[in-house]
């Protein structure tokens, strides 16, 4: 949390995130001023998926995105020993060492932009939708949290990989755009946007009452199986740490 | 001169050891370009843009779009941690100026990236895939992008040697990203902005940097035209210069090296 002692830069973030925000739903907004629906999708049921995939990146960052900056520098300098030498979990010490408060405001943000998305969209049922949703966002985290794990573990043996940051921040962005609206034939374009969509678009659905079944048992057993892969992975991964950099 | 000479060795040597890293890089861009892609490609089958971009023209707009990003982006980050952490000092202290040091240590990256780039559009145009980029677009496109990667230079300068006075820069780095979001091209081509923010637009450096590079690829632009864009990126490049060297000058001159790695 020492973000917040540099004022400055911390309220210059928030004014960032929302300014992120608000050039995103200006983008929509330009975009939907000439057009009624893309594949179906209306302006708000977009503005839905951008609320949540902001949300996605805000709950996120005050959880366990920090792993993805302090554990490739821990392993670097070879402090990743210390965590080793402590009667707790590896993996859970390195997940979820330090809270980034930097990007607290975009919950809030986010929030604002979901019920305002929601008020203008025929909903009914709100409270179930609600309970899918709030079931579906885990899901969401988890498998979020699990390709973050099978990143990281390559740093075990290729000691510098700063631009998996890049990479994973990519994957984090594009779950703000509707991927579900998206046609495409190419079976390359389908694999890559089976994962965004799971993230962002299916629990924008259930929340504004489209339970898409298929997709929705997708989530689940992806979050579960991707969790229990990138595990094995990690653990497989820590056997080969040689702590040389030390 | 032999010292910035071997820099460029030295940041072909770097890249070549850690290239998982500059992989990851790209990988990021091929996750964001065919979600970008797909959806303007959704977008323009309702009618939105009439016959300005085809879903084919979209195609190579990402592409290039994706490259220009690459190529004019450096990393302001790097500076401000040299800074805080007081490594500045000692670079004060080499017989270099910092500004080439920077600029030198990113060219292997560069020099990759525009190689692959340049490939890939010469196959396009040998293969006949791609006919609306001529020979002729392909040089005006190379003299602006070659210019607009020293408009991201200073910037970078320009945005790491705030520094001198905070503490971390991210937040100030990601605000010129986020307002340059709508004008530079990546999230709306800019031609396709309603005409308000399209005159606003005019006035702004964002475009410069990677849409209209770009626009040399797609259709034909004059000789004059292409003179009068050159001119202005020229301007941003006079600009961006004067305002880093006298914020650097005016940050050296107070600068402690003694700030706590935070």
């Amino acid at each position: 949390m020492d973000e917040m002692t540099d004022r400055v830069n911390f309220f210059t973030w928030g004014v960032v995130h929302t300014v992120s925000l608000l050039v995103f739903i200006a983008f929509f907004n330009i975009v939907f001023a000439q057009v009624k629906e893309i594949n179906g999708w209306s302006q708000f049921q977009v503005l839905l998926v951008l609320g949540v995939g902001t949300l996605i990146g805000g709950i996120g960052s005050i959880t366990f995105f920090s792993f993805m900056y302090d554990h490739p520098r821990e392993i670097r300098s070879g402090n990743f020993d210390f965590k080793l030498a402590k009667p707790m979990d590896v993996h859970f010490q390195a997940a979820f060492a330090s809270v980034d408060m930097d990007d607290l405001i975009v919950i809030p943000n986010s929030i604002v932009l979901i019920v305002y998305s929601l008020n203008k969209l025929p909903v009914q049922n709100l409270p179930i939708n609600v309970l899918g949703f709030l079931i579906l966002l885990s899901c969401s985290m988890v498998i979020l949290f699990s390709i973050l794990t099978l990143l990281l573990s390559l740093s075990f043996r290729h000691v510098r990989v700063d631009s998996l940051m890049d990479f994973y921040w990519s994957l984090v962005n594009t779950t703000k755009n509707p991927v579900k609206a998206y046609k495409t034939t190419s079976v390359v374009l389908t694999a890559m946007f089976i994962p965004i969509i799971m993230i962002s678009s299916v629990p924008a659905e259930v929340l504004f009452g489209k339970f898409d079944w298929p997709w929705i048992c997708g989530s689940v057993i992806a979050a579960v199986a991707l969790f229990l892969f990138s595990r094995w992975k990690w653990q497989n991964a820590l056997a080969d740490y040689s702590s040389a950099s030390s | 001169m032999r010292k910035y000479v071997y820099l460029v060795w030295i940041s072909f040597q770097s890249l070549f050891e850690y290239r998982l890293n500059f992989f990851w890089r790209i990988a990021g861009t091929t996750i964001w370009t065919p979600v970008m892609y797909s959806l303007w490609v959704a977008i323009l089958e309702t009618g939105f843009g009439g016959d300005k971009y085809t879903p084919y023209t979209m195609g190579i707009y990402y592409i290039a779009i994706s490259f220009a990003t690459f190529f004019c982006q450096f990393n302001p980050h790097i500076i401000a941690m040299e800074i805080r952490r007081g490594a500045m000092s000692v670079d004060m202290l080499r017989p270099w100026s910092y500004f080439c040091k920077y600029f030198l240590l990113s060219v292997a990256e560069k020099v990759i990236l525009f190689s692959l780039f340049v490939s890939l559009l010469f196959f396009f145009i040998l293969g006949g895939k791609v006919a609306v980029i001529a020979e002729v677009g392909m040089l005006q496109f190379l003299v602006s992008i070659i210019l607009a990667m020293f408009m991201g230079l200073f910037l970078s300068l320009i945005l790491g040697g705030l520094a001198f006075w905070f503490k971390r820069i991210y937040g100030f780095a990601s605000f010129y990203n986020t307002v340059g979001g709508l004008f530079t091209g990546t999230l709306i081509p800019t031609d396709l902005l309603p005409k308000d923010l399209l005159v606003v637009s005019a006035y702004l450096p964002f475009q410069y940097t990677y849409f209209t590079p770009v626009q040399f690829l797609l259709k034909s632009v004059s000789f004059w035209e292409a003179v009068r864009i050159y001119s202005i990126q020229i301007s941003w490049i006079i600009l961006g210069y004067l305002l880093a060297k006298y914020i650097w000058e005016k940050g050296l001159r107070g600068y402690e090296a003694a700030e706590a790695v935070v």
